[in-house]
């Protein structure tokens, strides 16, 4: 085991005689690409306190989210409110908390209900390739003639505002992502040696692209997912800043900036600043995290880059 | 005889009528998916039977759905987009007194994207890997990240509010007062142009980074060509696939004024369609959304246009 360790991953291939499976010494090497990414493990770091915070929230939070203290009503940062009240006295510091706990439920969400619908497409595309490809790959483009923010608020205008509701409507939105990152790696996966010794093999077609080709597409997706989960919690808190996001009173962070963006004028600056902190905070992560995967899981970029 | 060029717009064009088409398939079953009567969903159980006739006669609901979409087709193509309810204005007329503001508002936008990304790209590029390439990587990062609102929001509290350089609100045409006009579009197409300004920067920078590795620049440094030639010689190839991420960013942009148009209450497009939504409008919705997507599918063939035109692989010889 030791000797095992004791090999760097900076010479995966040096050809000497090991016991463990390709696909695990893959993922050795993986995970020692990734200690060695700052941009991941910083992604990694920041994304992990954002579901840490959002899982613990009601242990963080000092008071109950939605107590309303009237007379307590815009003070500023103080030791009992660090981040201030809110207009109805509310503590901002334990309302910022807990909108972590939405937009988690939106990263997390929002890919995988587009990852759903977008992979199988994207697979059978780059799997059948010629006419059905070019009709599914219409379908996605002209889904994707919808600016993401114009698609997102018609959705939920027309089926009404939940937070079931929001997730299905961003997760309509990156569909098309999805598909052609599917797509793109399948197309090459499915011209290799291994696919065309399957098929020859006798294996069915949902074999084939379940087994030969999807896994050759997960690094992609992964990515995919990453990125998708940063731009889903701009989008939800775009829409909640609009008035179409979570409804209230449950504090979702663009909701918070809405009613906050009416104290501008008036000087209660900690209404805006501190929940746009957080989004700026959680989608730097995801954002961190996924330049990073991107960068392990490519074997062509330069390690040092 | 017609050029590649011309031959391959014509191919786009034609290309772009199944996806408007299906656009507004969807726009238009959105609406009629609304659950319940879309005519009390619009006005409410209590409203008066005579309106609730007339919002079901403008949406032609007494007809079958084929012939319904065959006259919103119709209509829309000759200009008709309905005549709205809460308003009492034809939707094609409020769209057009409100599209000049939007179209100024994104431009701002994209002017101030490429006037950051240019130079920020490049430098960072010419520099790899020292500080200012990490200010110019940091910033690519950072931007987007930032939701394009909040951005807004901070640049009020600071040049609108604390130190009252800028108005904190409102819209005043260019065209009628230039300077009045630049001065309220100057923090609106900030706030719009960061987030396209990182996606271009970053994408500049490591298409510039991959060119500058190519053999063929050796080729033309033996002719004996200047560093700064050869430089130029890379620069215009990695812009090519840049020129795409342009284009469509602009379209991004036109998404985004929706929410910028409400950061800093101007009163564009996106105003009216937020209305809408807010007095549930669907004609007006309809309309709207419509003409938005009309411009996106039209502002991505434009690019595919330069695209093919800048990309010598593509277009070959006459």
């Amino acid at each position: 085991m030791s000797d095992a360790e004791s090999r760097t991953v900076d010479d995966p291939d040096d050809g000497s005689p090991t016991p463990d499976s390709p696909l695990r010494r893959r993922g050795r090497s993986f995970a020692a690409r990734f200690r060695r990414n700052n941009l991941a493990m910083g992604g990694l770091v920041v994304t992990a306190g954002f579901l840490l915070i959002a899982l613990l929230a009601p242990v963080l939070a000092p008071y109950d989210p939605t107590a309303v203290d009237v007379p307590a009503r815009l003070q500023g940062p103080s030791l009992a409110h660090p981040f201030g009240t809110d207009r109805y006295g509310r503590d901002l510091f334990s309302r910022v908390l807990y909108g972590a706990r939405i937009a988690l439920q939106v990263a997390v969400a929002t890919p995988l209900v587009a990852g759903a619908v977008g992979v199988p497409i994207g697979l059978v595309a780059g799997y059948v390739g010629g006419r059905v490809d070019d009709a599914l790959m219409r379908l996605m483009d002209s889904i994707f003639a919808f600016p993401a923010i114009l698609l997102g608020l018609t959705l939920v205008a027309v089926f009404g505002q939940s937070l079931t509701n929001i997730v299905a409507a961003l997760g309509i939105v990156y569909i098309p992502q999805f598909a052609r990152v599917t797509r793109g790696s399948a197309v090459s996966v499915v011209e290799e040696e291994h696919v065309r010794v399957a098929r020859s093999l006798g294996a069915s077609h949902g074999r084939i692209l379940l087994v030969h080709v999807l896994p050759f597409c997960l690094s992609a997706i992964l990515v995919q997912a990453t990125v998708t989960a940063a731009l889903a919690i701009v989008l939800e808190s775009s829409l909640s800043f609009l008035g179409v996001g979570v409804p209230s009173p449950r504090p979702s962070w663009g909701s918070i900036l809405r009613v906050g963006k009416g104290y501008v004028d008036s000087g209660e600056w900690w209404y805006s600043v501190f929940p746009g902190v957080a989004i700026v905070i959680a989608v730097l992560g995801f954002n961190l995290l996924g330049d990073g995967l991107r960068d392990v899981l490519d074997p062509r970029t330069d390690p040092n880059r | 005889m017609v050029s590649r060029l011309q031959a391959f717009l014509i191919r786009r064009l034609l290309w772009a009528l199944p996806v408007l088409a299906l656009v507004s398939v969807t726009i238009f079953g959105l609406i009629r998916l609304v659950p319940g009567d879309p005519a009390i969903v619009m006005l409410g159980a209590d409203a008066p039977p005579e309106q609730l006739a007339a919002v079901r006669a403008e949406l032609g609901l007494n007809e079958p759905l084929p012939v319904q979409y065959v006259d919103y087709v119709t209509d829309a193509v000759q200009g008709d987009l309905g005549r709205s309810y809460v308003t009492d204005r034809a939707v094609s007329a409020s769209i057009a007194s409100r599209l000049p503001t939007t179209l100024f508002l994104t431009f701002a936008g994209f002017l101030v994207s490429l006037t950051i990304a240019i130079p920020a790209g490049l430098l960072s590029a010419t520099n790899r890997g020292e500080w200012l390439d990490g200010v110019g990587l940091g910033f690519g990062l950072l931007g987007v990240s930032i939701p394009n609102f909040w951005l807004g929001i901070l640049l009020l509290l600071l040049f609108g509010v604390n130190l009252d350089w800028l108005p904190v609100a409102g819209y005043v045409s260019p065209l009628a007062d230039p300077i009045a006009g630049i001065r309220y579009l100057l923090l609106p197409g900030i706030t719009l142009g960061t987030a396209m300004a990182a996606v271009v920067t970053r994408m500049l920078r490591s298409e510039l980074l991959e060119e500058l590795r190519r053999e063929y620049l050796n080729a033309v440094r033996m002719k004996g060509t200047s560093e700064l030639r050869v430089f130029a010689h890379a620069t215009k190839n990695a812009f090519i696939p840049v020129v795409t991420v342009i284009g469509m960013q602009f379209g991004y942009l036109l998404g985004g004024s929706v929410v910028i148009e409400q950061v800093f209450s101007i009163p564009g497009m996106g105003r009216l369609l937020i209305d809408a939504i807010g007095s549930r409008d669907y004609i007006m919705l309809q309309g709207v959304v419509l003409v938005y997507t009309t411009f996106f599918v039209a502002v991505n063939i434009v690019v595919d246009g330069a695209y093919f035109y800048l990309n010598p692989k593509l277009r070959g010889e006459e």
